[in-house]
């Protein structure tokens, strides 16, 4: 008896003494901690580091260290016609990508949901170029573009017999853009399915049930049950898709290089170019904290649409 | 009844399978080129079927383009140990996050959530500055350890979810039975969790693999370049006269892309779902 109260005691005093509430934390700590030093040496300090360095001008090449300028990269860039021109081109990517990518994806995701046959098929041949590294997406693409040689004319002019469709479609100013949404929507397309179907599956058999037995078609199905309850899908890869579009680079970078001229200048190859090119640090610092803000904003929105209570 | 449902079904097969043509053919044109002879390749009218398979494209590939070795080898020693660190330290950091107590994890958590999306240019400017200083850029290390940290927070994420759902009655007997903390997750909970690892190793693979931003900046020269940015030099070098061999080094750097992807597809799907808002 006596030693029994002895042990409650004991395990009293450990779970209010702050020795034991030290104890407490150590395991915690030591799973969090080489993981956490990884992260707060190439993601927090840069973090806060590029926030300073956006407040300063700091060339590389010639500036021992950034002199702070405070706002002045950030009112800068309103006068900064390249900046315009990036940040113009980068909304045009988006106006194209976003309806592409959440319309396309979505008649898919509901074509596949139907359970034809091939449909396993199909789907890992649609997911397949989310796998394949943009350098080489860029390349292979450069090669079907091409003017001369590429595939795409060939099937335009020979196939189709409809030559004055075929194009320089990377040497053109206003093709150029379309042709990086087309390859981003042939490489992003499979990220979007997969999402849509997950939450076409999360959709309850008893509701399909439930109209089927008061007689709705199989469109009235669609329309009144699939896509209404698709909610929290459109929300997931909305988001996702903007968030894609903001950071738009290697596409551009590789295969245009942001022209011809700056037609397809976008803001992450600007804010690339600043930095690894001209050495402006400062002042790429600065737009890639725009670029962020914009994220930033789209990513709470997220969190508060998708998690309402 | 069934006269009815058949043809919708028909329709949909065929427009799925024009849908799936559009995107296999360009993996089917870039093959193609690559086992066609320049002459095919640069007809004035286009050849779909070489008249003549040849694999002079590779052959040159292996044996005269000595970059081309030393890119494969960079990819593969960046990619193997960005991997195992990754996997890891996400496995050691989400079973924190799922069951263990500790000051500030919500905050912790948020702020890894909040930091998941951002563009890669806010680290890398400080990355450069910082491994400048230190020596780091064009070596190994210099690619490595920032892959480990960008594929950390979204991989903590789905560590943390795969172990939330293994139950707690299982450590607590392990620890009964004195299982200290370390021996409950290295002898207990890792053999559970392998569905989850596997989702990470398929993650950092496919990611690092192909990255192109961080390699393109941190590497300038051929001592440490991957496939996915030598690539693009090669293309430069090559000019238009050679799509020959770039085509044949682009399906030879998708080799093991595709062998990891086809036969872990599982996973890696399972891991978008999972963490659906990824950078």
């Amino acid at each position: 008896m006596a030693l029994e109260n002895a042990a409650t005691a004991r395990q009293h005093i450990k779970k209010n003494s702050l020795k034991g509430f030290i104890k407490g934390q150590i395991p915690g700590y030591f799973f969090l901690l080489p993981g956490f030093i990884f992260i707060f040496v190439f993601m927090i300090y840069p973090l806060f580091r590029s926030l300073f360095l956006s407040f300063t001008q700091y060339n590389f090449a010639f500036d021992d260290k950034p002199i702070f300028t405070g706002l002045k990269n950030y009112i800068d860039m309103f006068s900064d016609a390249y900046f315009i021109e990036a940040f113009k081109n980068t909304f045009v990517f988006s106006f194209m990508f976003f309806p592409g990518m959440m319309i396309l994806s979505l008649i898919v995701a509901l074509m596949l949901d139907r359970g034809v046959k091939g449909s396993g098929f199909f789907r890992t041949t649609i997911f397949l170029p989310v796998v394949i590294p943009l350098s080489l997406t860029g390349i292979i693409f450069q090669w079907i573009l091409n003017d001369q040689y590429g595939l795409l004319n060939f099937f335009l002019k020979d196939v189709l017999g409809m030559g004055f469709l075929a194009k320089n479609w990377l040497g053109d100013d206003t093709w150029a853009m379309v042709s990086i949404v087309f390859v981003s929507l042939w490489k992003y397309m499979g990220m979007l399915v997969i999402l849509y179907m997950a939450g076409l599956q999360a959709i309850s058999n008893e509701l399909y049930e439930a109209a089927k037995v008061d007689g709705a078609t199989g469109l009235q199905r669609i329309l009144r049950i699939t896509l209404p309850n698709l909610r929290e899908s459109y929300v997931v890869c909305g988001i996702w898709t903007i968030i894609q579009s903001v950071k738009v680079f290697e596409q551009p970078f590789i295969m245009t290089q942001g022209g011809p001229g700056t037609s397809t200048l976008v803001l992450y190859q600007y804010t690339w170019e600043n930095a690894f090119k001209f050495l402006e640090m400062g002042y790429a610092s600065a737009i890639a904290y725009v670029m962020g803000i914009i994220i930033l904003i789209f990513s709470l929105l997220n969190l508060k649409l998708s998690k309402p209570e | 009844m069934t006269k009815k449902l058949k043809l919708p079904e028909v329709i949909i097969f065929i427009i799925l399978l024009l849908t799936a043509v559009v995107f296999l053919v360009p993996f089917l044109w870039t093959f193609l080129t690559s086992i066609k002879d320049n002459k095919e390749i640069y007809s004035s009218t286009v050849v779909i079927i070489p008249s003549i398979v040849t694999l002079e494209h590779y052959v040159k590939v292996i044996t005269q383009m000595e970059d081309f070795l030393k890119f494969s080898y960079n990819t593969v020693v960046i990619t193997l140990w960005s991997v195992a660190a990754t996997v890891i330290l996400s496995a050691m950091m989400g079973y924190a996050f799922a069951k263990l107590k500790f000051i500030g994890k919500k905050i912790y958590l948020a702020f890894i959530l909040l930091i998941l999306t951002l563009p890669y240019a806010i680290y890398l400017i400080p990355i450069y500055i910082l491994e400048d200083k230190v020596n780091l850029i064009d070596t190994h290390v210099g690619l490595i350890l920032p892959y480990v940290a960008i594929n950390l927070p979204m991989s903590i994420f789905i560590m943390r979810g795969t172990f939330s759902n293994i139950p707690n009655g299982l450590s607590e007997a392990a620890t009964i039975d004195g299982c200290n903390f370390f021996q409950v997750w290295s002898r207990i909970m890792m053999p559970i969790a392998k569905p989850g690892l596997a989702t990470i190793v398929i993650f950092t693979f496919i990611n690092v693999w192909g990255e192109f931003m961080f390699a393109r900046t941190l590497a300038s020269t051929p001592a440490a370049q991957t496939l996915a940015v030598g690539i693009t030099f090669l293309r430069d070098e090559a000019a238009s006269w050679q799509y020959g061999t770039l085509t044949a080094t682009i399906m030879l750097s998708l080799i093991p892309l595709l062998a990891i992807f086809l036969s872990m597809q599982k996973y890696f799907i399972r891991g978008i779902t999972e963490g659906a808002l990824k950078g």
